[in-house]
């Protein structure tokens, strides 16, 4: 087993709401894979669970062979050095009472390592007129690059990023994305976002989250042009995309997001399914491999054409 | 005179150190039953000028210029014609409705103002009509939910409901779709695409993003830092920008490449007044001496559009 991260058969409840079930991903060292879904999808309940921030309540996860659930306090301390996760809402994530510099260095302080790695860091972020700065005072895309640099202070081999994007305006978003796109050495990283077309730029791979289930996973170019899950498909025929000719069909899914705590029996997405069959009513389907390297969890995948 | 008219629209808040200009110079025209797309990005003034155009900006704001709908002042008489020929879907439909009333009672009230006389039994109809025109099932039995058993796709169309009942000859809607779901924003881009045939007022659709003016708008209007730097048929605008700023902001989002993404390096300026040079100068590829030292005026090109850029 070479995988950096392994999640086999993961299920997240919080109290009688089951955030997450039976998901199962891996990702290999310095490859990046995205997560994506919609609002109560679990992508960041899924994200946080995969460096051991939310407890499981089944399954196992492992990141470089340890399984995280057996992990003693120093085998923990250990982790959060190799994997790093950048949040959701970054200025909220930095303490109003640091400056930029100390936000930086007290990753290092904490695992006790030297600070040679700081100021090349600190250039390639362009964070240098920044060092004084308090929160406050940064910007949306600004507090973003200071949370990347406390993930990446650490040089972990493991980094999630939560919605890097989200917020953001389109003219910072491809800064934010170049960074971590540039990334040397590249750290296995797992993005997880809602825009289809950030994710279908940077990430390797992909994995399509509906209702806490993931439905379709593979290499993310295959499925943006051939989605085998009619979910994966309608979600990426809704994403808004610059067509002059006015082109792009007017497929939408119809129907509403169902609530989380109350899912649809059998496949969660069949009531807004345009191919749904009785056994899809009653049988939460499995994922089954399709080949090139697809799997999908849907009883009457999408075929060619 | 346009149907719609803003003349040297600019906009200052006044603030503890000193004003901001918010808006500067601002001229647009719209004609009736057309649909403007006004784009930028956080900053640029885009919501100002769409309150403004409400009479809804905080006390503090002060507006000069001249706004006309129809010939009426909209500086003074906007408060008048809100709920009549004004109307306006705002962007989090989340916060837009009262969570202490039913639908029933605020989409009747929504059309007192533009039908005073009708009784409530007919205008409960309208309201029906109404949600059920805006792609809501069962509207009678939805008229008794109060907002919180609603989603936020359903709440929208509510809002959308609630704007089109006082028959308004502007509406105006600011990031309509944006706090919404990918699959739910895409339901009420298709429901805005059916209801244009139908609406014979004009709109102003609001967005940062430009796929989505595309789909929907007749014509766009680009503001950046408060200026207005492009203005154009919608095809002619992607088919050709004329703006550096118009240019690098189809450029970051139409990317569909492989390696480095394209950015506006830089940060929109903050602004404390009347500006000397060009707005976009110190981010701009093509800027050049004179660009530091004169503010480009926005001036007619042509095929009906307009570019304040030296270099347009």
């Amino acid at each position: 087993m070479n995988s950096l991260l392994e999640a086999e058969h993961v299920t997240i409840r919080f109290g009688r709401l089951t955030a997450v079930a039976d998901a199962s991903l891996t990702l290999a060292a310095g490859e990046t894979l995205g997560l994506v879904g919609e609002s109560g999808s679990g992508k960041s309940s899924l994200a946080k669970a995969l460096i051991g921030l939310v407890p499981v309540t089944a399954g196992r996860i492992s990141i470089e062979g340890h399984d995280l659930a057996t992990l003693d306090r120093a085998g923990r301390l250990r982790l959060r050095r190799r994997a790093q996760i950048v949040l959701q809402d970054a200025a909220a994530s930095l303490s109003p009472r640091f400056t930029v510099a100390r936000l930086i260095a007290e990753p290092l302080r904490i695992h006790r390592l030297a600070d040679s790695g700081m100021p090349p860091l600190i250039e390639r972020l362009g964070l240098a007129d920044l060092l004084d700065r308090y929160p406050h005072e940064l910007s949306g895309g600004q507090a973003k690059r200071v949370a990347l640099a406390r993930a990446l202070v650490l040089t972990p081999e493991l980094l999630v990023a939560d919605e890097p994007t989200a917020g953001l305006d389109i003219s910072v978003q491809g800064e934010m994305l170049n960074l971590l796109i540039g990334l040397r050495p590249r750290p296995g990283l797992l993005l997880v976002s809602h825009d289809l077309s950030v994710i279908r730029r940077v990430s390797d791979r992909l994995a399509v989250l509906y209702l806490g289930r993931i439905v379709e996973t593979g290499p993310t170019r295959t499925i943006f042009n051939r989605p085998a899950h009619p979910y994966a498909a309608g979600l990426i025929a809704s994403a808004p995309v610059i067509d002059p000719e006015r082109r792009q069909p007017r497929r939408t899914l119809s129907g509403e997001l169902p609530s989380p705590f109350a899912p649809p029996p059998g496949c969660a997405f069949h009531p807004r399914c345009p191919q749904a069959q009785a056994i899809c009513r009653r049988v939460v389907p499995v994922a089954q491999a399709v080949g090139e390297g697809r799997e999908v969890a849907c009883h009457f995948p999408l075929t060619e054409g | 005179m346009s149907w719609l008219e803003l003349d040297q629209v600019s906009l200052d808040y006044a603030g503890r150190s000193g004003t901001v200009r918010a808006l500067d110079r601002v001229s647009l025209s719209l004609a009736r039953g057309r649909i403007l797309g006004l784009v930028g990005e956080s900053g640029s003034g885009k919501s100002s000028l769409v309150l403004a155009l409400m009479g809804l900006l905080p006390d503090g704001a002060h507006v000069t210029g001249r706004m006309t709908l129809d010939g009426a002042d909209l500086i003074v008489e906007a408060p008048r014609l809100r709920g009549r020929s004004l109307a306006m879907v705002f962007q989090d439909p989340m916060t837009a409705l009262n969570p202490v009333f039913t639908l029933e009672s605020q989409l009747i009230d929504a059309q007192r103002a533009r039908f005073p006389g009708l009784p409530r039994a007919e205008l409960r109809a309208r309201a029906a009509a109404m949600l059920r025109r805006t792609g809501i099932a069962e509207p009678d039995r939805r008229l008794a939910s109060y907002p919180h058993e609603l989603s936020g796709g359903l709440r929208q169309r509510v809002l959308i409901a609630m704007a089109l009942l006082a028959l308004p000859e502007l509406l105006i809607a600011d990031e309509p779709v944006t706090a919404l779901d990918v699959t739910i924003a895409a339901q009420i881009m298709a429901l805005f695409e059916e209801l244009r045939d139908g609406f014979d007022g004009s709109m102003i659709f609001v967005s940062h993003s430009l796929a989505l003016v595309l789909r929907l708008c007749d014509e766009v209007a680009v503001l950046y830092a408060g200026t207005l730097v492009e203005t154009a048929p919608v095809a002619a605008l992607f088919a050709a920008p004329r703006h550096p700023y118009t240019q690098a902001l189809i450029a970051c989002e139409a990317d569909g490449g492989a390696g480095a993404l394209p950015t506006i390096p830089g940060a929109v300026p903050r602004l404390a007044g009347p500006a000397d040079s060009c707005v976009f100068a110190p981010r701009c590829p093509l800027c050049a001496e004179r660009c530091r030292v004169e503010a480009p005026v926005l001036r007619d090109l042509v095929g009906g559009r307009r570019a304040a850029c030296h270099f347009a």
